[in-house]
Parts: C-alpha cells; sequence; structure tokens
C-alpha cells in the first residue's frame, strides 16, 4: 500500500525518491568506439544476434553509437551520437502499454517489466529515439559465452521487449550498500556497465538530486541538450555539444 | 386493411428462392470449401510455426514494429463496417432499396470481425499471455492499463462485435423460424433454438421492431467510434505520419469505402451464384455505385488534407515520410494505391451508365479493396521506417510465413461466409416480403 | 389463466385469413363473446402495420435501454477509473485517472450494455411471454394471416368461435385441444 502512495505521488510530485538518476553524453569525448556496446551486452545478459539477424536489422542493442557523416567526400567528418533509453519523465512508451509492462519507477527510471509485456510492440513505435528492442526469438549465446551471463539479471524470453535499465542491478545494490552503511548513495558509487567501461569518459552517471555530483555539474555547464527536446519528453539523459568542429 | 396491396402472392416464391441456398448444395460448393480449407490449414500451420519459434519469422524488426498483421487487422476491420454501414445507416434513412442487400453485409460484418480478431493473436509476441488484456480480478493484483489506446481498442471492438452479432441475429429471428418450419434434420433443432419460438404474432412482430428500431442508431454510433478509436491508435503515437487529429475520420470513411467495395464484389457473386437476379437488381448496384462515387470524394478529400498539411508545413521528420511515399521507396505501391482507390473509381463511377453495369462495379469494388489493402499498410510502414533519428531508417516487406498467414486468413474469411450462406438466408426473407407487399416493389 | 386446474383441456382455434382480409370486424364480434384480447393471438409473416389486440406490452423496450446504458457508464467508470485507482501506476507522466479514458471507455460499455440489455429484454418478450397452443402453420408461412384463440374447455364456445370465424371469411379453421400446464 506505501508503494502504491508512493507511485501516486510520483505522478504529481515527479521525484518522490531521493534520487533521481541521470547521465550525461559527452559527444566531445565519444570516439565511438563502442566498449560501451560490448560492455553493456556482457552485463545485461542480451542476446547473441549473429550475422544472418543483424543484417535483418534484428541485432538487439540497449546502446548503440549512431554515426552520422558529416559534408562531401573528400572532406567528411564522422559524427557519433551514442544513444540509449533516455528514461523520460514524460516517456511517451509508458501510456501507451496495455499492461502496465512499461512504467515509471518513483526513482525516474522508466522500467520494463518483462515479465508482464505480452509484446504488442506499440511501446517500440512510439520511442522516438528507437531506444526499445525486441527479443524476435528465443535467446541463445554461442559457448562459452553462455556461461558468463549475469545472475542479477532476468534473461527475456522471446516475445519480450526490452531496453537500457540504467543497469538497476547496480543502482539496487549501490542503494542497499549506502543503506546497510546508513548513507545516501555517494556519487561514483553506482556505474553502469557502459559508464564503467568508457576509455574517455565520455558517459557520467550519478543522482541528479545531489548538486554535488558530477551529472549535476555537467548537465548544467551550458553544453547541455536533450535529444529531441522540442517533444517534451524531458528525458533524464543530457548530451554535452562538441566544442569544435 | 380492406385494400391491402399486393404483393402476398409472392410470398412463397420468395420462400422458395430464397431459402434454396440453404437447402441445395453442389459438388461445385464442395469444391470451393475444399479448395479454401487448405489454404486456411497453410495458414494455420504458418501461425503455429510461428508460434514455436518465434514472432521473428515475421520480418519485423526495429523499429518497423508492426506491420502486415496491424495493416490487415485494420484493414478488416474496415470491412466489418460494410454491414453496419450499409444496413444501419439505410435503415435508419429508411432507403428501401436497403432490403436485398443488408443481410449480405451484416454476414460480412460478422466474418471481417472474426478475422480482425485473429490478426491481433497473430501480432502479439507471446501470444499465450493474451489473457493480460482481459480486466478481471486477478492473482497478478493488477488490472490492464486502460490508458493505452490499444484498451480502448479492445473494449470498443468488443462492444461493436457482440453488437453486431445482435445487430445481426435480430432479423434473422424471423427467417431462422420459417428454416425450423421448413428445413428437416439436426438443423431444424439449431434453428428451433435459434428462433426462439417465433410464430409470429402482432407483440412479437412489434417488441422485434421495436429493438430493431433502437439498435440500429446505437450501433451506427458504435461503429464509428470503433473504427475512430483504430484511428486513435495511430494519432495517439508520436510517430511522424501518425500523429496527427485527421486519423478518426480518415480512417472511418475509408472504412466505409472498402466495405461498400466488398459488399458490391459480394453482391455481384451472390447474385450469380444462387440466381438471385429478381432480388438483388441493377438498381442495387447503381445506388452502391452511387455511394461509392461519395465515399471516394470523401476519402480523396481528407486523404489530400493531410498530405497538403506534411507539405506545406515541410516539418523535415513528417516530409521524410512524405517524401519516401511520392518518389522514395513507396512510390510504387503509393501511385498503384491511389489510382486503386481514388482515380479509377472516380473516372468511372462518376457515368451513370458505368453504375448500371454489375461486373464493373464488381472490378471497381474489387480494386478499391486492394487499392485499401495497400493504403492500411503504407499507413503503417513508411512512417515506422522513418524515425526521427535518422539512422535507424529501414524498409519492410512482409516474409513468406506473414503472406501465407494472410492468404490463409483471407480464404478463412471466404470459407467463413461460404459456409454462413448454407445456414442463414442471404437475404432477409421478411424485409423483402415486407418491401414487396408495401408498394415498394420497382 | 390462474383458476384453471393443473390438467385442464384448452380447446385452441387457428383462422387462417387472406391477408386482403379485414379482421377488426372480426376481433370486435369476438370481443363481445366476451374473448378477451389477451387470449387472441395475430399471426402473420411479416409485421402487420396497425395493431389490431390491445394488450400489455411490460415496461417498454427502450426504458430498459437507457437503465442499461446507465448501468454501462457505470461499467466504464469502474475499468477506466476505478481499476487504475486501484493499483495506481504512473505512466508517462500522465494522471491516474484521465478524464478524456473515462470518456470513451464509457461510451463504448455504455453501448454494449445498451444492447446486450435490449436485446435480452427482447428476447426474454419474445421467446417467454407467449401463450401456449400456438402452433405455427405452415401456410402462414407461405402468406396467410392466422387468428388464433383460446377458448379454454368449453367445446361448445370452441364451436361457435369457430363458426364466426368462418362466416367472416376464414379460409380454414381448425380446433385443436391441448393439455394446458399452467
Amino acid at each position: 500500500m506505501n508503494q502504491e502512495n508512493q507511485a501516486v505521488e510520483g505522478y504529481s510530485k515527479k521525484a518522490a525518491s531521493p534520487y533521481k538518476w541521470e547521465m550525461v553524453v559527452d559527444l566531445d569525448r565519444c570516439t565511438g568506439c563502442e566498449a560501451c556496446v560490448l560492455a553493456c551486452h556482457a552485463e545485461n545478459n542480451i542476446r547473441i544476434s549473429g550475422e544472418e539477424e543483424a543484417a535483418q536489422g534484428r541485432a538487439i542493442n540497449w546502446i548503440r553509437i549512431e554515426r552520422y557523416w558529416e559534408g562531401e567526400y573528400p572532406d567528411v567528418k564522422a559524427k557519433f551520437l551514442p544513444v540509449m533509453c533516455q528514461h523520460c519523465d514524460d516517456a511517451p512508451c509508458e501510456p501507451v502499454c496495455p499492461v502496465y509492462a512499461s512504467y515509471h519507477t518513483p526513482e525516474g527510471l522508466n522500467a520494463q517489466v518483462y515479465n508482464r509485456c505480452i509484446g504488442v510492440r506499440y511501446c517500440g513505435n512510439n520511442c522516438p529515439y528507437v531506444a526499445r528492442q525486441f527479443n524476435w526469438f528465443d535467446p541463445h549465446w554461442d559457448e562459452p559465452l553462455a556461461e558468463q551471463l549475469n545472475p542479477d539479471v532476468t534473461v527475456r524470453s522471446g516475445g519480450v521487449m526490452e531496453k537500457c535499465t540504467f543497469c538497476v542491478q547496480r543502482i539496487r545494490t549501490g542503494k542497499e550498500t549506502a543503506e546497510k552503511e546508513g548513507r545516501r548513495v555517494k556519487d561514483g558509487d553506482i556505474t553502469p556497465a557502459c559508464v564503467q567501461s568508457c576509455p574517455t569518459s565520455a558517459l557520467i552517471f550519478g543522482d541528479a538530486n545531489d548538486p554535488e555530483s558530477r551529472v549535476a555539474h555537467l548537465k548544467n555547464n551550458g553544453r547541455g541538450f536533450h535529444l529531441l527536446e522540442s517533444l517534451g519528453t524531458h528525458p533524464s539523459v543530457t548530451y554535452l555539444r562538441r566544442l569544435s568542429e | 386493411m380492406t385494400n391491402k396491396p399486393t404483393g402476398w402472392e409472392e410470398i412463397p416464391q420468395i420462400n422458395r428462392d430464397l431459402l434454396a441456398p440453404l437447402q441445395t448444395t453442389t459438388w461445385r460448393y464442395f469444391l470451393w470449401v475444399g479448395i479454401l480449407g487448405c489454404f486456411v490449414a497453410a495458414g494455420l500451420g504458418a501461425w503455429t510455426y510461428q508460434i514455436q519459434t518465434g514472432i521473428g519469422q515475421t520480418n519485423l524488426h526495429h523499429p518497423i514494429f508492426w506491420g502486415s498483421y496491424i495493416g490487415s487487422f485494420v484493414y478488416w476491420i474496415g470491412v466489418s463496417h460494410s454491414g453496419t454501414f450499409i444496413s444501419g445507416v439505410l435503415r435508419l434513412t429508411n432507403a428501401e432499396w436497403r432490403r436485398p442487400v443488408t443481410r449480405m453485409a451484416e454476414l460480412m460484418t460478422m466474418v471481417a470481425l472474426i478475422v480482425t480478431a485473429l490478426f491481433i493473436f497473430y501480432h502479439l509476441g507471446r501470444v499465450w499471455l493474451f489473457y493480460y488484456l482481459i480486466p478481471y480480478p486477478n492473482q497478478r493484483g493488477i488490472w490492464p492499463n486502460f490508458r493505452s489506446p490499444l484498451m480502448w481498442d479492445a473494449t470498443a471492438i468488443l462492444t461493436y462485435a457482440t453488437a453486431s452479432t445482435i445487430y445481426i441475429y435480430l432479423p434473422l429471428i424471423p427467417d431462422f423460424a420459417l428454416a425450423r418450419n421448413r428445413i428437416q434434420g439436426w438443423r431444424k433443432t439449431v434453428y428451433r433454438w435459434l428462433a426462439m419460438g417465433w410464430h409470429g404474432s402482432q407483440a412479437q412482430w412489434y417488441t422485434l421492431e421495436t429493438a430493431i428500431r433502437i439498435i440500429t442508431p446505437l450501433i451506427v454510433m458504435v461503429m464509428i467510434s470503433v473504427h475512430s478509436i483504430v484511428g486513435f491508435d495511430f494519432g495517439m503515437a508520436l510517430v511522424p505520419g501518425w500523429h496527427s487529429t485527421i486519423f478518426a475520420p480518415y480512417f472511418v470513411v475509408g472504412a466505409v469505402h472498402s466495405g461498400l467495395g466488398m459488399v458490391v464484389i459480394g453482391l455481384y457473386v451472390l447474385r450469380k451464384v444462387y440466381h438471385l437476379h429478381d432480388y438483388v437488381r441493377t438498381e442495387h448496384f447503381e445506388k452502391i455505385g452511387q455511394l461509392m462515387v461519395v465515399t471516394t470524394l470523401l476519402l480523396a478529400w481528407l486523404y489530400f488534407s493531410e498530405q497538403l498539411t506534411v507539405w506545406y508545413g515541410k516539418i523535415p521528420e513528417h516530409i521524410a515520410v512524405q517524401d519516401s511515399l511520392l518518389y522514395g521507396s513507396y512510390a510504387v505501391p503509393f501511385w498503384f494505391m491511389v489510382n486503386c482507390i481514388y482515380v479509377l473509381p472516380l473516372i468511372t463511377l462518376v457515368w451513370p451508365r458505368f453504375r448500371r453495369w454489375p461486373l464493373g462495379l464488381m472490378i471497381i469494388g474489387l480494386f478499391i479493396n486492394i487499392g485499401m489493402y495497400m493504403e492500411r499498410m503504407l499507413i503503417i510502414v513508411p512512417p515506422l521506417g522513418h524515425p526521427r533519428l535518422s539512422f535507424q531508417w529501414v524498409d519492410y516487406f512482409p516474409s513468406f510465413i506473414e503472406l501465407t498467414i494472410l492468404t490463409g486468413t483471407l480464404a478463412l474469411a471466404l470459407l467463413l461466409y461460404s459456409l454462413a450462406i448454407k445456414f442463414v438466408p442471404v437475404i432477409s426473407i421478411w424485409e423483402e416480403k415486407f418491401g414487396r407487399t408495401h408498394g415498394q416493389h420497382h | 389463466m390462474d383458476n384453471t386446474t393443473d390438467m385442464a383441456e384448452q380447446h385452441v382455434i387457428l383462422g387462417l385469413f387472406d391477408p386482403k382480409t379485414s379482421l377488426s370486424p372480426v376481433l370486435d364480434q369476438l370481443r363481445s363473446q366476451g374473448i378477451p384480447d389477451a387470449l387472441m393471438e395475430v399471426l402473420s409473416p411479416l409485421p402487420l402495420e396497425t395493431p389490431l389486440l390491445n394488450k400489455p406490452g411490460g415496461i417498454p423496450l427502450h426504458r430498459i435501454t437507457i437503465m442499461g446504458g446507465v448501468v454501462g457508464i457505470g461499467v466504464g467508470i469502474f475499468f477506466a477509473a476505478g481499476t487504475a485507482w486501484l493499483y495506481p501506476l504512473v505512466t508517462g507522466g500522465k494522471p491516474i485517472v484521465s478524464i478524456p479514458v473515462v470518456g470513451i471507455i464509457s461510451y463504448e460499455t455504455m453501448m454494449l450494455v445498451a444492447i446486450v440489455v435490449t436485446f435480452l429484454a427482447m428476447a426474454v418478450k419474445i421467446g417467454f411471454k407467449q401463450q401456449s397452443g400456438i402452433r405455427q402453420d405452415p401456410r402462414i408461412d407461405e402468406g396467410a394471416v392466422g387468428l388464433s384463440i383460446q377458448v379454454g374447455d368449453d367445446t361448445a364456445k370452441a364451436e361457435s368461435v369457430s363458426r364466426l370465424l368462418q362466416e367472416a371469411g376464414a379460409s380454414e379453421v381448425e380446433i385443436r385441444t391441448i393439455a394446458d400446464h399452467v
């Protein structure tokens, strides 16, 4: 009952929880190396799609590096844009789900409840960031990859929608540790797999409610913008503009 | 009462003619049913395979999460509007010529709705959990989310299916009673149950006619709401090319357009097969032809308004979708569709002489339906294939499994219709009698 | 028919008329013989315009429809608003109970319940509220109008009624005797 009340308040007052998990993507630092993509796969038990499925456009990536070319040959530049679920405050994917598989947690996360999902895929259509990925078949991992599944993360069956969770399992662990020690989560306690693996520190994660956190500083440093901001989805991911062209 | 108009002497003939399809069946019918059965079996096999192996047997891939199944869903629910529109609206406006057409059209509504429901199941990623959509107190402690347009849709379709079943059943009661009195064997028992003890007393006629009079306007309102809500499924989404207010009226008119086309096909075929020339006359084709001119113009007007707004507004994401239709990867189906549903019907049907040519009308009906099927696909696929982040732009064409299921379902619709006309008189017998005895005999 | 004993005999007379024959005079005569409208029934293969008999109709159908509609609105409000409140989950920053949604769902359930209830009421009126002993005559299907009269176990009365029907121009008159189970 307590939790339900919390959820109701979550609507009226967006941040019912003391935490507000946000991410900052510094485009000036991103080299497009895709280490984050790989780390995400390993951490989150994302199925291995293989060459054939990838060619069909079915490779599942919770985070992807979009590559846009600018200029005319030979004077071209590759621009990289890491895109993951933006954990929008007003997420278009949430209300369209007929079975509440997609909903908003009081901490501002956009949650996907795998075992409620029946695969109508409306959320996928309605996500302007194409962050949502669908399991077209049951998952499989080539040996020996099947030996390295993360026990903290559900393996999703075929017919289920999935997407970036901000590594919710790590957020849980971080919060539980902090709770045990009777303190707030400190900046840097929690690092999602992509953030951990980024060699240039282009990805920064933290609690935006903590004014001292790096996320809170960076998102207000004047370079910040949101992806497709005009849609009013209020994403939790802030991108930082490139410094030089 | 003394000078009752004539027409009563035709009653035995009407009984004989209209019950004949129920009583005699040729080998050709069995052959036809057998062929359809094979296609249905193939479709069923394909669906089983898809359930077993995964929804990936379709060619869907992100961001095109909806494809041929939802397109077909929209198309078939459009066809289901044929019956309600023809019989509902024409009954409301007291259009006398409706009499021989209503039953055939209402049967189409029923069949189309069954088929429509199937497409929801084909589409689900985990179809075995479909009951999560049903609102009932359950151990999961959670109800469906009625804020989702899909739940509006489910509610509307439930209402529409229930109401149409009732609506087709009401005028059938006196006909079932007639069949009960005339047909022997196991069917007699079924007819006796269905006739609910009908014996044609004045009180019964009064009750029946009152019920029809009450339900007719209601079902017309339901019909309009149903396809509006199907339009809302798209209109509520943020997808460029979907997010538009015009979808509700556009879908309703489009549904009636394809529905009328389907009715013309049905009329033509049934008239030919069961020699109903005395009942379905050129005049009926002519009237439907006139209605088709109206729906063509209405639909073209709505479509033009929509596309013009996008074109003039020049919002890049929206223009990307439009460009893909006008001269991009979907240009061929798009222009074919435009010809099928707008140009061709308009240049032919405006000629009164053409409207009096049943075969010609049937062919136009066929084109309209092919065109509308493509139109439904084109509403779904190009917008999904052109999300705002252009890195994700993709194309889509249905897979073999999808096409098999689509064909199998079309065969199922034809099969159900063929079976239905062996059980239900294709023309409402008592309404036809009523029309003849009340001086409306043209 | 409350005063009849358990297994009383019941004579039912069926007269068949040409649809051109007016039934009003013969009905008046029958009424003057003391046969109430409740025991008479006019049978026809298609609806006749003028009501010939005066029978209590029960609750008018449209009133049942309206009541059904009101109940349906309640059902819709329960589903769209009630279930959302039972387990409030925030989605997309939208209100837990949103009025347009309640409107849409209530509209559909209003129509659903109204139509179903109307149908059920009609079925009760057609199927259950009928006189015993009425038999479907195939000649009525072929375009005759039938007049069916119950006269109880009074054989003399049955004969006088059947004479009266013949004089009124009935092409065929039949007396059947059935066991009344009322």
